[in-house]
């Protein structure tokens, strides 16, 4: 590995030569600078910057920041535009120096219909998407576009393709046969751990705040490290530095309030909040579920080389469920005495913190320099206890008495500590370094407890270093982007992880693109291969002593423009997994300790089609997956490799949004998912056991089966309708006059359409039950159809 | 999986189709001025104000293939201001020249239990020209009620007949308020001289009943038109927790029907009744069934307001409250008690 750090110095050594010799080699200048909305002065990502009368051109990243190299002295015109904005232009004269523009502002363009549109423009964004492949971004308007969305971005990516979601009531994604645990979420940069709420299994990102989300689902670059599978970039609003903006959304159960405002000399704020209390489980049945988050921001424009932000954002769930008063009623009402000695409660406690400092620093026109300190920490406790008698009668006319009990603890907790940097230097038009660094710290603290029985406490604090250093070289229709990032894990060996990015510009407005890249994970997640419905929750381990879980990206795409508005991209991609791990939860004690070693692929076609027509706008998608496990050494499947849970050959997803008025818009999506596998299972054992407090021995039958995910379930399919309708009558128009609002709309979800089509998630064995000694229990989602109401005040 | 299929794909061929077929209508309105003489006055020009199309008047909401809300626009032929002003011809007997203005100009129906009758709602403000100044006079406001005499007369035809007798009352309006800018008669009703910053006001209130076996309290939210006649007529959305031996209940109601007469400038009488849905949370749950946990009510106040005539500021009433209550499967029962409520008027 020694080898490796050597390695290291000649690439660094080799890129910056590469970097500094069309500098060494003529008086060539730079032109940099921001590029942002003139009303709400947030940064605009995407923007593009054209010189007129060159072959030159930019696109603003996701600071908003652009940089144009390899001029000479004189005059140039820069073009500016943006999706949604007018163009502007600008004269700039260059003398014997590179020049950093003031902030250029470009003015929104009022949309006639035909315009209106929910999806994004091609852009440039946290990575460079002229040379990365398997890059997605969604916008605030297309997350709104989603009927079953709920204004989720977690809920909302799953209807892209090679995203699907795990278990059904879960908000957990996998992206092309990775485990969930694989992806990284990022908010304005800080790693956030397991970002659901637990009680409306949603994430906790209020997209009031979100200005945009950025997909990297395969092939992605060396500054982005740390999980195999994906990442997801959440960028946040900085606030308004002119005036008062806000956005309200009030309801009886769950609201959410949003407001920018100037704070102090071009420095603005932003504060935003959402508030959840379950009437119905809270009030009727005497359980407490609640959950609020909130995000604060402080962006100061200190002059137009320096920017400083910070931002703060904590979420907290309770839901201490009580289903005892529920049960009472039911039996009232259906008159049985099943849940006369049923007992169930479960307790969750669940908290995020994320602060940072960004500091964002124009050094020269040539040079941009973004630092970053920031910290991150997940925290929670639950509780499980359950307490069920049930006679049983046998053939033999004597009753069975059965009793389940348990009562299981588990905490965890992780803090994130670290300091980031990262400096783009652009030196003449066909050469962009780009280089890094990152320290972590972490804490990992868990513990279990079953049965009252203490099973196991560790606490854990690792380092993590990293640095990367990547460049891009655009010659003619070519762009290649060799990179590399380097890590050592807990004072180890260094480790490397090699990327490359090429793209070909090709005739009839075809480019193809190409990715190759290796990644290195070195927390796992908390998730079992061997039991379903297990990946519900995000809860990561740190490894120790074992080599990192490692997969390889090998990425072919072509992208094609149809029109001015219609967009084609193809993507094949094959993921090698030469390591990976599980958790075995049959061996409960110590569990934390038991990590089953595995391999994997993965490999698929993904069809993607989005733009608009007229005035109907959004995207579909069809999706060709498989993807495979196998743990030689365990008792998983025997050590056979066997199907991914998650993997579903075929699915199709469309979300289309017609606006067919200013004031009205129809949005629909659809999803059909072809089966994936489960473990139907076809024997009975009974697992005894000794319980030192009761001092008996008791057991529990549990059905199995030797072989892992032996049946495909059916399709799922769902079709959801939504209507965005701007409020002109009524109560809504008169608070939107009161408060001279700029939108007063409601938004009514039908969710399920087609519920007579049952969605098989599961089949349970039902043998336990007299008659129906040899039938499977079909269960799944989405029975009822239901609609869904909510009103909303943005001004 | 065949059937499937066929489902889908005329969900998406109708989707498709109603894409082509639904946009918001927009009705005109064949409105003529009369042309009575005004005959001591000259309107030398009328500025709308509005941030909406200057030919608006209404907006109606109707359903398509039954689910599909649009809405309906009613507009004139021409901006409103053109066509009041050709019904201002000049007099021979002139004697003051006034500029006019539109800050509000709506026709909305009232959608109450008893009477649904439409309402012309208008805040024109009035300004005398003098040689030299333009002095504002007041703001002339107006809840017009027009109970159409044929009920199922289309709305843009009722919209066009409430214009028509409207306008008539209007410019005789503004031929007393020229009176009364000349000092030979006292001001119209419905001229308002204190500065309205806003076409309706918000009432924010929270109320309190104290009863035998019960106590309650209740939040309420509604917007009132500026005070043009001494009664007045509005709706109101609410919410309710009631504490009773037996449960809590937690209720809303949509639309609380207020009938307020002024007693003087700053006090009022209101009589209000509403129709609640509430969920109720029991104390002893051993024969509760799922069903018996919603609530309907039907509830009535009469309460004695402190409320200043187009003012804003703090409200506090006090009254009656009675409420009639059914659970499923159990008699209906009646409550009464004492309302004790404060608010603030914005």
């Amino acid at each position: 590995m020694k080898n490796n750090v050597v390695n290291l110095h000649k690439l660094l050594v080799l890129s910056m030569l590469l970097g500094l010799s069309p500098a060494l080699t003529g008086q060539l200048l730079t032109i940099s600078g921001y590029v942002s909305d003139k009303d709400t002065r947030e940064t605009l990502i995407g923007a593009t910057i054209q010189v007129k009368s060159e072959n030159k051109a930019a696109i603003t990243d996701g600071n908003g920041f652009f940089s144009l190299a390899g001029f000479r002295k004189g005059e140039y015109t820069l073009v500016i535009s943006h999706l949604g904005y007018q163009s502007a232009e600008i004269n700039v004269m260059l003398e014997n120096r590179g020049l950093v523009l003031n902030d250029i502002h470009l003015t929104p363009a009022p949309l006639s219909l035909e315009e209106v549109s929910i999806i994004a423009p091609r852009s440039n964004e946290i990575a460079d998407r002229t040379v990365e492949a398997s890059h997605i971004q969604l916008t605030p308007k297309m997350i709104q576009s989603i009927p079953t969305a709920g204004k989720d971005v977690f809920a909302a990516v799953k209807y892209l393709p090679g995203i699907d979601r795990t278990e059904p009531f879960s908000p957990l994604y996998t992206v092309r046969g990775g485990d969930p645990g694989e992806n990284a979420v990022m908010l304005d940069g800080v790693m956030i751990y397991n970002p659901y709420h637990s009680s409306i299994t949603s994430g906790i990102f209020n997209t009031m705040t979100i200005k945009n989300v950025d997909l990297l689902v395969g092939g992605f670059g060396a500054e982005y490290g740390g999980r195999n599978s994906s990442v997801m970039y959440i960028t946040t609003i900085d606030g308004n530095p002119n005036e008062l903006h806000g956005e309200i959304e009030p309801s009886t159960f769950y609201s959410k309030l949003f407001l920018e405002f100037p704070a102090g000399k071009n420095a603005s704020m932003m504060i935003a909040g959402r508030y959840l209390f379950d009437i119905a489980t809270n009030f009727i049945f005497q359980s407490q579920n609640y959950f609020y988050d909130y995000n604060l921001s402080y962006t100061n424009r200190i002059n137009n080389r320096n920017r400083l932000t910070l931002k703060y954002f904590e979420s907290k769930d309770y839901t201490g469920y009580n289903f005892n008063t529920f049960y009472r009623y039911f039996g009232n009402t259906f008159n049985t005495d099943i849940y006369d000695n049923f007992e169930l409660e479960q307790r969750n406690d669940w908290k995020n913190r994320a602060a940072t400092l960004i500091h964002k620093l124009i050094v020269s026109p040539g040079v941009y320099v973004r630092t970053q300190a920031y910290y991150s920490s997940h925290r929670s406790k639950n509780y499980s206890g359950l307490d069920f008698q049930l006679a049983v009668p046998e053939d033999d006319g004597d009753t069975l008495q059965m009793e389940w009990q348990s009562k299981n603890r588990l905490g965890s907790e992780i803090v994130d500590m670290g300091l980031k940097s990262a400096l783009s230097v652009k030196l003449a038009n066909f050469s962009e370094l780009h280089a890094g660094v990152e320290y972590n710290t972490y804490t990992f603290r868990n513990n279990i407890v079953i049965n009252d029985i203490d099973n196991g406490s560790f606490s854990r604090y690792p380092s993590l270093i990293a640095f990367f250093v990547e460049d891009k070289i655009t010659a003619g229709r070519f762009s290649v982007r060799p990179g590399i990032r380097f890590t050592s894990y807990n004072n180890s060996q260094w480790l490397y992880e090699p990327r490359f990015n090429a793209a070909i510009q090709l005739p009839w407005r075809t480019k193809l693109k190409l990715a190759y890249g290796q990644y290195l994970q070195y927390i796992i997640s908390m998730n079992s291969a061997e039991i379903e419905m297990t990946q519900i929750v995000d809860y990561y381990y740190p490894l120790w002593d074992k080599k990192p879980s490692k997969s390889v990206h090998y990425i072919a795409g072509i992208e094609k423009s149809v029109g001015s508005s219609l967009f084609i991209t193809l993507d094949g991609y094959y993921k090698e997994i030469p390591r990976i791990y599980a958790f075995d939860m049959n061996n409960y004690y110590g569990f934390s300790e038991r990590i089953q070693q595995g391999t994997g692929n993965a490999y698929g076609l993904e069809l993607l089609l989005n733009g608009k027509v007229r005035n109907v706008s959004g995207w579909m998608s069809y999706s060709y997956a498989r993807a495979t496990r196998q743990f030689p050494e365990s008792e998983i499947n025997q050590g056979r490799a066997y199907d991914f849970d998650y993997t579903r050959p075929h699915t199709f997803k469309a979300v289309l949004t017609c606006q067919m008025t200013p004031s009205f818009a129809l949005n629909t999506s659809l999803v059909f998912l072809s089966g994936n596998k489960r473990s139907i299972e076809n024997t009975l054992q009974s697992y005894y056991y000794y319980d030192p407090v009761s001092n008996q021995t008791a057991f529990f039958p549990l059905y199995t089966t030797n072989k892992k995910n032996n049946a495909r379930m059916p399709p799922v399919i769902n079709l959801d309708l939504g209507i965005r309708k701007e409020l002109l009558t009524g109560f809504g128009k008169d608070l939107a006059d009161f408060f001279k609002a700029d939108e007063s709309y409601a938004t009514v979800t039908i969710r399920n359409i087609l519920f007579l089509y049952r969605n098989v998630e599961f089949f349970i064995p039902s043998s336990g039950l007299p008659g129906y000694e040899d039938k499977y229990i079909p269960f799944g989602s989405n029975y009822i159809p239901s609609v869904g109401f909510s009103y909303t005040l943005k001004f | 999986m065949k059937r499937i299929s066929v489902i889908l794909f005329l969900l998406l061929v109708s989707f498709v189709v109603l894409t082509q077929t639904i946009t918001t209508d927009t009705l005109y309105i064949d409105f003529t001025p009369d042309t009575l003489v005004p005959v001591n006055y000259v309107v030398s020009d009328m500025v709308d104000n509005r941030p909406v199309p200057h030919s608006l008047v209404s907006y109606t909401k109707k359903t398509r293939y039954l689910i599909v809300p649009i809405d309906q626009a009613l507009h004139t032929r021409e901006d409103l201001t053109d066509i009041f002003l050709r019904g201002f011809q000049q007099s021979s007997f002139m004697t003051d020249t006034i500029l006019l203005g539109i800050d509000y100009f709506y026709i909305d129906r009232h959608r109450g239990y008893l009477a649904n009758p439409y309402i012309l709602q208008a805040d024109i403000p009035v300004y005398k020209l003098s040689a030299n100044d333009t002095i504002p006079a007041g703001i002339l406001a107006y809840n017009y009620t027009y109970q159409p005499a044929r009920r199922k007369d289309k709305r843009a035809k009722v919209c066009e007949q409430i214009m028509q007798k409207w306008y008539t009352e209007f410019k005789m309006d503004l031929m007393i308020t020229a009176g009364y800018l000349q000092n030979e008669n006292p001001a119209p009703e419905n001229l308002i001289r204190t500065p309205l910053k806003k076409a309706h006001f918000l009432h924010v209130l929270v109320g309190s009943v104290i009863g035998l076996n019960f106590w309650q309290v209740e939040g309420e939210l509604y917007f009132t038109r500026p005070e043009t006649d001494r009664h007045q007529t509005f709706l109101g959305s609410i919410v309710r927790y009631q504490h009773t031996p037996d449960y809590e209940m937690i209720g809303f109601g949509k639309k609380t029907e207020h009938f307020a007469t002024r007693i003087n400038d700053s006090w009022n009488f209101d009589i209000a009744s509403n129709v609640l849905v509430g969920v109720l949370k029991w104390k002893e749950t051993e024969n509760i069934k799922l069903y018996q946990i919603p609530q309907f009510s039907l509830s009535s106040f009469q309460t004695v307001g402190y409320n200043r005539k187009n003012a804003g500021g703090i409200q506090l009433k006090a009254g009656l409250f009675e409420n009639l209550y059914y659970v499923i499967e159990m008699k209906p029962k009646l409550q009464a008690g004492i309302y004790l409520g404060a608010g603030f008027k914005f």
